[in-house]
């Protein structure tokens, strides 16, 4: 038998899930099994070499770069390493997070055979077939946003539903677009082949009006799974819409369709920001800056001919950065503190300051404060925008803008002392295990901010599995 | 004649599942839609291959089917007749829509898909779409879904002919079908709790 | 290199002090280490002055493969050092003065503070480009709200704290902001080419932090500072501001901005008078600081506007050393007093003294009304500062005997750096500067004094008796007008109407999110459609 790549990096994680997911009651077994085999495959991604051969001692194992199934290929490039690597460290990050209370024991495994779905998405052919793999990885994140015994909420059908109505768009998309690649520029058809594209990927990316499930499931479901599915299926999905863009060249070519794309960029942006303003749960206030960061990856897609798609890789590791510190605070303080309502909250910094510290820099991260995370790209994006479109430029700021008043809102309710209480002395009641990985991930978001030239991973290299859009 | 019975058997089918809630009537409806998609489907694709569709589709229907029979339902009030004639209407009106519209979008879009096909397609995912849109309930939610996929598959069956495709189309309408059950489950899990003793 | 040398001797120190206090706590080995490496720091920014200007590229982002750009560096020049020296001169006094205070605030843990601040001040008039400028504000903020919630009575102050550090937040975003307008106009520039496009928001971001622009007083009554670390806390991050202003562009005021320069003016004007009422009748130095802060922000704000940046480097020397002198002035020794007396030089203005020069920015465009309210502003502040030189001290019976060597020792040290600012500090400060305004304004400070007995008060003191009705009108008046001023107004007023759009935002929300949701979801996407395609054809 021939091994391939896809073996090892599609294959392998499910089965290694499937024996995960019957050792789920031996949670610590399950999620190191989970956490190691997610962490290895990211490694070997990251410095497999470019032949494709694999030295060990006196056995030379030479691997194919595709599978073939029922017919068709799925291909795993070594151009797209950096990216698998990336995708399956994280998984691996997230894993280890698999024994917090209120995680559900099958998120490890099943967070396993996502990324191993979303891998196969990135190299089948025809790559359209990729929207099933996809809708395929929905399927399985449902058992890992319910929970046994609660009512099964309004969010979770509306996410499968949506998600599930895109396919279809994207499968008709792709079927029209190699139609219409013949035709004239000003036929209607391309119009109509562009707008069938955009739908699906809208609500794939839960772009307004089709972003309600993304509050509703953030508010009910556990927030380190939610903070998972948030940076998992959208990084996935926009780098398998590059292949759209690398394919066809009348949708590289029109200023029209990444105006369109910069627009809603900005929408999402903006909506998603005041939204988050307004919230009064921590875990909506979540959603909707997920929202809001979708509309940063849009905007730098639509400024793809000013090296927007740099951009748009580079915020990755700040975004899953942000979003796992993010989810992992709101984790402990939901088990410390119950319900994570804003005035719920009140005065409880002093009891955990540094769980709170590390919520409010998470927060601070993702809005892209100065030093953090996310400012050097978002800096960069932004002046671009507004020497493209002023207008733009400014309304994206001002979206932006949400999320630090939010932010500030929350620090106030954490210090304020609570109504005929008496204060509260500050007090480290969080054991080393819970703020140990908050101050791991703070440096490393401060080095992401400081020194992102030094940090690269390498994930701007994939654009050269893409040769149109180098 | 078959293809105008299965058209037949698919808008009767829809109707039903949009009009009605009772688990049962969905289930029968959605076998007999399977049965009349494949008929459809018979005509661009070999009947080896066309025959996949039909075994997951009734493989889906029966593991709702057996799942909503397992759960002890909580008694609800029998629907108002003005809310099934209102939902038969709305029916109606996606009929009449998809006549309109299906003709146009042969000539300009699918010229190579059979009218009959197009609109047999349509019709399934527009109920489909309006059925999600007016309920909340998990098992009938995965049953419009499944219509829609079946109607989107009659369509695109014209189009493309691939085995890995239909192998992952069964394996999303089998997935659905498993959510279905799991959230179905789920949902009587919190409707009626296992008492101590109940067997698992 | 040597652009470092303070900045790392500071933080070298605080280090060593902070791990003594640590390990094995000694007062004098821990003072001793603050001593030496402020004045080695101190020395050090002085022999700076021969290498003027000095830069320093630290790291950059222009890498043309990852699409980033902007670059960090330290930019010591005459714009900066006279900020550079006023800071490391008042952190010295602070060491030096806290030698009197060890009965009551001054501790290893509060010079290691100190230290730390100062030194991220120092890096922070010092920057080179705006990038680094909003890091260092960024960690200056931080460590405010960390070490201001850690004081005791914190909880009593907790939304001002909040609110406080929210409007710092702000000014960050202004500067972000700025940035962004700045590298859309001219691509990378550094603090020295501040594109005019940009001007605004950066005397925006800088006014705000000041408090001035627009004018915000989030801490009218300020959780208990000390003196020493207290001072050091609140004047830094305003060193900082002010160095940032001393870079704008003169033609800051676009022709778009011209109409509302009455505007402008007329606010500045406006938090000049009342901060310097404030000023002078405030109980005491302390309190009456944030009011000091404010009075000679607007009038260096206002320098801007009038198209003399430099001319705003006067007025933050007025605001930073002879406050600093009035501020760390406790005990207070009757002997000692007459100190005080030479700080004067440094805020009357008079020529060839300290700020000589600012009178060019509040009469540059010729007298104007304006110029008579920042002149009535500074006679106030003037007032104020004669009156707390005039109230009488203790013995120094109380000071150890090497304190009371070092306790004057740190207040020499500012006289002298206010002279030898007003000396050689940048060019154009040892000048005449408007000389006929500078002794209007002192005119009528000597008016005032001569004026004030009809009042009741007996020099002296300015404090008018009880019985005046000019202090109980004063009285009545000075409360009422406090919430104004501290904006809380205008917070309560925008949370009303941020309420407000979330309620509709959320009802919207809901309708998206509820059973109809996608029916809705449906509709709104076939308006949006109908629109476009309207829009389109």
């Amino acid at each position: 038998m021939t091994l391939s790549t896809p073996m090892i990096w599609v294959l392998s994680p499910i089965v290694i899930a499937g024996v995960s997911l019957v050792l789920q009651k031996r949670r610590i077994l399950s999620l190191v099994l989970t956490s190691l085999t997610a962490f290895g495959l990211a490694l070997l991604a990251a410095f497999f070499p470019e032949d494709l051969t694999l030295s060990l001692g006196p056995l030379t194992l030479v691997f194919d770069e595709s599978l073939a199934v029922l017919g068709r290929q799925i291909t795993l490039a070594y151009e797209i390493f950096p990216f698998i690597a990336f995708i399956f460290g994280m998984t691996g990050l997230w894993s280890l997070s698999g024994n917090l209370p209120g995680v559900p024991a099958v998120f490890s495994p099943t967070s396993l055979v996502i990324t191993a779905a979303l891998t196969a998405a990135m190299g089948v052919e025809p790559f359209l077939y990729a929207a099933l793999l996809i809708q395929i990885a929905v399927l399985f994140s449902i058992p890992m946003l319910t929970s046994a015994g609660e009512e099964i909420y309004r969010g979770i059908l509306r996410y499968l539903v949506l998600m599930t109505i895109a396919m279809p768009l994207i499968l008709i998309a792709g079927w029209l677009l190699t139609g219409v690649v013949i035709l004239p520029p000003e036929s209607p058809l391309i119009g109509q082949s562009a707008l069938v594209l955009g739908l699906g990927f809208a609500l794939w990316l839960a772009v307004f009006p089709f972003h309600s499930w993304v509050p509703m499931v953030s508010q009910h479901s556990q927030p380190m799974v939610v903070s998972y599915l948030l940076f998992i299926l959208p990084t996935t999905i926009l780098v398998f819409g590059l292949n759209f863009i690398n394919r066809y060249a009348f949708l590289r070519t029109s200023g029209e369709i990444f105006n369109i794309i910069r627009i809603s960029g900005v929408v999402m942006i903006l909506f998603g920001g005041i939204l988050t303003t307004v919230q009064d749960n921590l875990k909506r206030g979540f959603g909707f800056s997920a929202l809001v960061e979708t509309g940063f990856s849009l905007l730098a897609v639509g400024s793809i001919a000013e090296g927007g798609l740099v951009w748009m890789l580079m915020l990755f590791p700040a975004r899953a950065m942000g979003y796992y510190l993010w989810g992992y605070a709101l984790t402990r303080l939901e088990s410390h503190c119950g319900s994570l309502d804003i005035t719920n909250l009140r005065g409880c910094a002093r009891q955990f300051p540094m769980l709170t510290a590390g919520l409010l820099l998470a927060q601070l991260s993702v809005a892209g404060l100065p030093l953090l995370a996310s400012f050097p790209v978002k800096i960069a994006l932004l002046t671009q925008i507004m020497t493209a479109q002023t207008a733009l430029g400014v309304w994206s700021f001002i979206g932006n803008l949400g999320l630090f008043i939010f932010t500030i809102r929350l620090l106030l309710n954490f210090v304020m002392p609570i109504d005929r209480e008496p204060p509260r002395f500050w007090a480290l009641t969080e054991k080393a295990s819970e703020f140990l990985p908050v101050i791991i991930v703070v440096l490393v978001l401060v080095a992401l901010g400081l020194i992102p030239q030094h940090i690269d991973i390498g994930l701007t290299n994939i654009l050269t599995a893409f040769p149109q859009l180098q | 004649m078959i293809p105008v019975l299965a058209f037949v058997l698919i808008v009767i089918a829809a109707m039903v599942i949009l009009i009605f809630k009772d688990w049962r009537v969905n289930s029968v409806a959605l076998g007999v839609q399977y049965l009349a998609a494949f008929a459809l489907v018979m005509l661009s694709w070999p009947i080896g291959l066309a025959v996949v569709k039909l075994i997951a589709g009734w493989m889906a229907t029966a593991a709702i089917a057996t799942t909503c029979m397992r759960q002890k339902k909580v008694e609800s009030t029998p629907e108002p007749a003005a809310s099934l004639f209102f939902r038969g209407l709305a029916g109606l009106l996606i009929v009449l829509v998809v006549f309109i519209v299906a003709p146009s979008l042969q000539a300009n879009v699918f010229p190579q898909v059979e009218l009959m096909i197009l609109q047999a397609g349509l019709l399934l995912m527009g109920m489909s779409l309006m059925q999600l849109g007016m309920n909340s309930e998990p098992y009938l939610v995965v049953i419009s879904l499944l219509s829609f996929l079946s109607g989107f598959e009659v369509i695109h069956a014209a189009l493309e002919l691939s085995t890995l495709l239909t192998g992952l189309f069964v394996l999303v309408n089998l997935g659905l079908a498993l959510v279905g059950v799991y959230l179905v489950t789920l949902a009587g899990e919190v409707d009626n709790p296992p008492k101590e003793g109940d067997a698992v | 290199m040597l652009i470092l040398l303070p900045v790392g001797l500071l933080l070298v120190a605080s280090s060593a002090i902070y791990i003594l206090d640590l390990t094995r706590p000694k007062y004098g080995t821990s003072w001793l280490i603050a001593a030496a490496a402020s004045i080695l720091a101190w020395l050090a920014v002085f022999i700076l002055r021969l290498r003027l200007p000095t830069t320093l590229r630290l790291a950059s982002w222009n890498i043309p493969e990852l699409n980033l750009s902007g670059h960090f560096s330290l930019l010591l020049d005459y714009d900066s050092w006279p900020y550079a020296l006023a800071l490391i001169t008042i952190t010295l006094a602070v060491i030096l003065s806290d030698a009197a205070r060890t009965r009551y605030d001054s501790t290893p843990r509060a010079w290691s503070a100190s230290l730390v601040i100062a030194a991220l001040g120092l890096l922070a008039v010092q920057s080179g480009t705006t990038l680094i400028m909003m890091l260092i504000w960024v960690v200056v903020d931080l460590l405010e709200l960390l070490y201001l919630l850690g004081l005791k009575d914190a909880h009593q102050f907790s939304l001002r704290i909040i609110v406080s550090y929210g409007v710092r937040t702000a000014s960050i975003l202004f500067l972000f902001l700025g940035t962004m307008q700045g590298w859309a106009a001219r691509g990378d520039f550094d603090v020295t080419q501040i594109p005019t496009e940009a001007g605004f928001v950066f005397l925006l971001a800088a006014g705000l932090r000041l408090g001035v622009f627009p004018l915000n007083l989030p801490f009218l009554k300020e959780p208990t500072l000390r003196r020493g670390a207290g001072n050091i806390i609140r004047l830094t991050p305003v060193a900082a501001s002010l160095g940032l202003l001393a870079r704008l562009p003169a033609d800051l005021v676009t022709p778009g901005l011209e109409r509302w320069m009455p505007l402008f003016m007329g606010l500045l004007s406006l938090s000049a008078l009342y901060a310097g009422a404030r000023w002078l009748v405030a109980v005491d130095e302390v309190d009456g600081r944030p009011y000091w802060i404010v009075a000679w922000a607007s009038l260096a704000t206002a320098s801007v506007l009038n198209g003399a940046p430099q001319a705003s480097i006067a007025w933050g020397m007025a605001l930073i050393l002879p406050g600093s002198l009035l501020f760390l002035y406790f005990p207070r020794i009757q002997r000692m007093n007459f100190l005080l007396f030479f700080g004067l030089a440094g805020v009357l203005g008079l020529p060839y003294t300290l700020a000589a020069s600012g009178w060019q920015g509040l009469a540059g465009n010729g007298f104007t009304l304006w110029t008579l309210l920042f002149m009535v502003a500074h006679v106030l502040m003037v007032m104020g500062y004669l009156e707390r030189a005039f109230q009488p001290g203790g013995v120094p019976g109380a000071l150890e005997s090497w304190a009371r060597l070092v306790f004057p020792l740190g207040l020499i040290l500012i006289i002298q750096a206010i002279i030898a600012l007003g000396l050689i500090g940048w060019p154009g400060a040892f000048t005449a500067g408007v000389w006929w305004l500078s002794l209007v304004s002192n005119g009528l400070v000597l008016l005032v004094i001569l004026l004030i007995r009809r009042f009741g008060a007996i020099p002296p003191y300015f404090q008018l008796p009880a019985s005046s009705r000019l202090r109980t009108a004063l009285d009545w008046l000075f409360p009422r007008l406090e919430p104004v001023f501290r904006f809380e107004w205008v917070y309560r007023a925008g949370w009303q109407i941020y309420s407000f759009l979330g309620m509709l935002l959320k009802s919207f929300s809901s309708v998206l999110e509820g059973k109809g949701g996608i029916l809705w979801t449906a509709l709104i996407l076939v308006l949006l459609i109908s629109i476009l395609a309207g829009g389109g054809s």
